[in-house]
């Protein structure tokens, strides 16, 4: 990084910091903190809604995925706008109707309050490691990338982000979040026409997306059923939808998004507009990879795209069968550039296209092969490094530190919410309902304050110990999994099955969690197998099962009272 | 109150056209460009 990246980065995320905190440290309210003064416009809760969910991962990875795999991740979120048209049918009514500042508070107003506990206790659970991996991914990837210190890149982030949070609350958040959006879009748009304009004569976007298509990677819609293919139309509407209707309808980071809206309408015209825009941002994020693909057409790319992979070998004993190996990508680069160039006069399918594409791919697992020679340790996957070794390769300076601030905005834009939300519930549903009533409104201030203090040091006490633990991400994920299908169940039986009661869903619901925990642990022990994000659904549907039969029992045991 | 949520039928009738839409476009992108 050069001088002017700092300043650029520096003053970017000081700027965004301070003005949160100095806008926001007057006239609070315990409810201000939690749900702004419930007068947010549809647009700004808009954008809120869409950076909370777009983190650095979506920077990072996205356009790393479009550059190995194409546009068909675009796919995954054809489900999002049917979610966005039942949440703003049915859920959002059903919020303002009771006035809640959670998910969950309206949870006791369906059924009771062991319920709203439950479900509250399960979802810090899971956000609170969620939150750690937030400023985990992008450090882990900015310090082997630009050798920076992984502990202090994670204490620097967490630090600015605990102080707009916690001085300013809800509305901080929601500030910040717009002006982190317009460096997030400045930095997007203008890597865009950076990339187009370093093309060779003659190659705009349409050649650009001609030469990508040769190699599969304009691959938008596949309509061919496959359930162990991720990435088709059905898996994309139809898983897509339940996913996101479980995140954006009972995880309280999303739902405290729209319940600070103006009105209803405020709300659920920025839900629908997250439904329509949403297409169209990874669509734009996932074309950056692609661009970057055919500019490694022209550009000689590194064989191996994370850097400390490649030092390791290139240090070891395999040095000379590394060298080798980059001497026939040198000679292969080359002939795949010249067939390319063919192919685009053409305006055909090339075959020797598809030969020199299948020769990379060989040379690359080959790469991997010597990595894991040198280090069996070390993870071989270097999708995640593509798109940051473009930016600080081949941007100019100055855009250098903009893209490293898009990348750290979106990332404390995430946190941010996560934060907001856990010690929204921490005080809203356990604090306030169940161990200190009545208190003064300055009394919940302070404690929801302190709550985003504390739960923002343990989410980077989290990420700076994940390392320490091998597979400590996925491990996330999976527990995220086996919680999440309980909840989204319980929420289903609450807005879809009005004649189950309380006490029918929430023994349902430990029934339920009960099962899928013990199919884990059946899974760990190889007696059973199902792929993780199968919990979601599983727990879902037992809750519904169970709190039918459950209800069912009750019925007949009041009539035989009677 | 029933004109509005005949409003917002209307608007979700839009999304949902948008949806298709968006859909139908990146099957022509691909129709045109996707080779391989």
């Amino acid at each position: 990084m050069r001088e002017l990246d700092w300043v650029v980065l520096v003053a970017t995320l000081l700027f965004i910091t301070f003005y949160g905190i100095a806008k926001n440290l007057r006239n609070q309210t315990a409810e201000s903190y939690i749900v702004g003064n419930r007068d947010m416009k549809w647009w700004a809760i808009c954008i809120s809604i869409m950076t909370t969910q777009a983190s650095a991962v979506t920077f990072i990875s996205t356009p790393g995925q479009g550059f190995v795999d194409g546009m068909r991740f675009v796919q995954f979120y054809f489900g999002l706008p049917l979610a966005m048209i039942v949440l703003s049918a049915v859920f959002v009514p059903l919020y303002y109707k009771m006035r809640v500042q959670t998910a969950y508070e309206y949870l006791e107003h369906r059924f009771d309050l062991k319920t709203r506990s439950l479900t509250s206790v399960l979802f810090l659970i899971q956000r609170a490691m969620g939150a750690g991996l937030t400023i985990y991914a992008p450090a882990i990837v900015l310090s082997v990338v630009l050798g920076w210190n992984l502990k202090l890149t994670i204490v620097a982030l967490s630090i600015l982000t605990i102080a707009y949070t916690t001085l300013g609350g809800y509305k901080a958040v929601a500030q910040t979040q717009q002006y982190q959006m317009v460096v997030i879009f400045l930095g997007l748009f203008l890597t865009f026409f950076i990339l187009l304009f370093s093309l060779p004569k003659g190659i705009g976007l349409s050649e650009s997306l001609a030469l990508a298509g040769q190699s599969n990677k304009m691959q938008l819609v596949d309509f061919k059923f496959d359930p162990e293919d991720r990435y088709n139309i059905w898996s994309g509407i139809f898983g897509g939808f339940f996913l996101f209707m479980s995140y954006f309808g009972t995880d309280q980071s999303q739902v405290g998004r729209y319940l600070s809206g103006a009105s209803i309408r405020e709300s659920r015209l920025g839900l629908l507009f997250n439904g329509l825009l949403k297409i169209p941002m990874q669509f734009f994020i996932l074309l950056l990879g692609v661009l970057v693909f055919v500019f490694f057409i022209f550009n000689k790319a590194p064989l191996h795209f994370n850097p400390v992979n490649t030092q390791t070998v290139e240090t070891g004993q395999y040095k000379g069968q590394w060298d080798d190996l980059n001497h026939r990508y040198d000679e292969l680069f080359h002939l795949r550039q010249s067939a390319y160039k063919q192919s685009l006069e053409s305006n055909d399918k090339s075959a020797s296209v598809e030969r020199y594409e299948d020769q990379l791919k060989g040379l690359r697992a080959e790469a991997d092969s010597l990595i894991l020679l040198s280090n069996p340790k070390l993870d071989v996957n270097d999708k995640d490094y593509v798109f940051i070794s473009y930016v600080l390769k081949y941007l100019p300076a100055g855009m250098v530190g903009l893209l490293i601030a898009v990348i750290f905005s979106s990332s404390m834009s995430s946190k941010a919410s996560e934060l907001n939300a856990l010690a929204s519930t921490t005080i809203v549903d356990l604090y306030r309902r169940s161990i200190r009533k009545g208190r003064s409104d300055k009394h919940y201030l302070l404690a929801t304050k302190w709550s985003t203090v504390i739960w923002g040091i343990l989410a980077m006490l989290f990420a700076m110990f994940t390392s320490l633990f091998e597979n400590l991400i996925q491990a996330v994920n999976i527990v995220g999994s086996l919680f999440y299908g309980a909840v989204l169940g319980v929420f289903a039986v609450a807005f879809f099955f009005k004649k189950i009661g309380g006490n029918a869903v929430f023994w349902a619901a430990i029934a339920a969690e009960g099962i899928i925990l013990s199919l884990y642990v059946l899974g760990e022990m190889k007696i059973v197998s199902i792929g993780y994000l199968w919990y979601n659904l599983i727990g879902c549907v037992l809750v519904i099962a169970f709190g039918m039969i459950f209800q069912a029992v009750n019925d007949s045991k009041k009539i035989e009272k009677v | 109150m029933e004109g509005e949520q005949t409003n917002w039928n209307k608007a979700y009738k839009w999304v949902f056209g948008v949806m298709v839409l968006t859909i139908f476009v990146f099957w022509l992108i691909q129709l045109k460009y996707n080779h391989g």
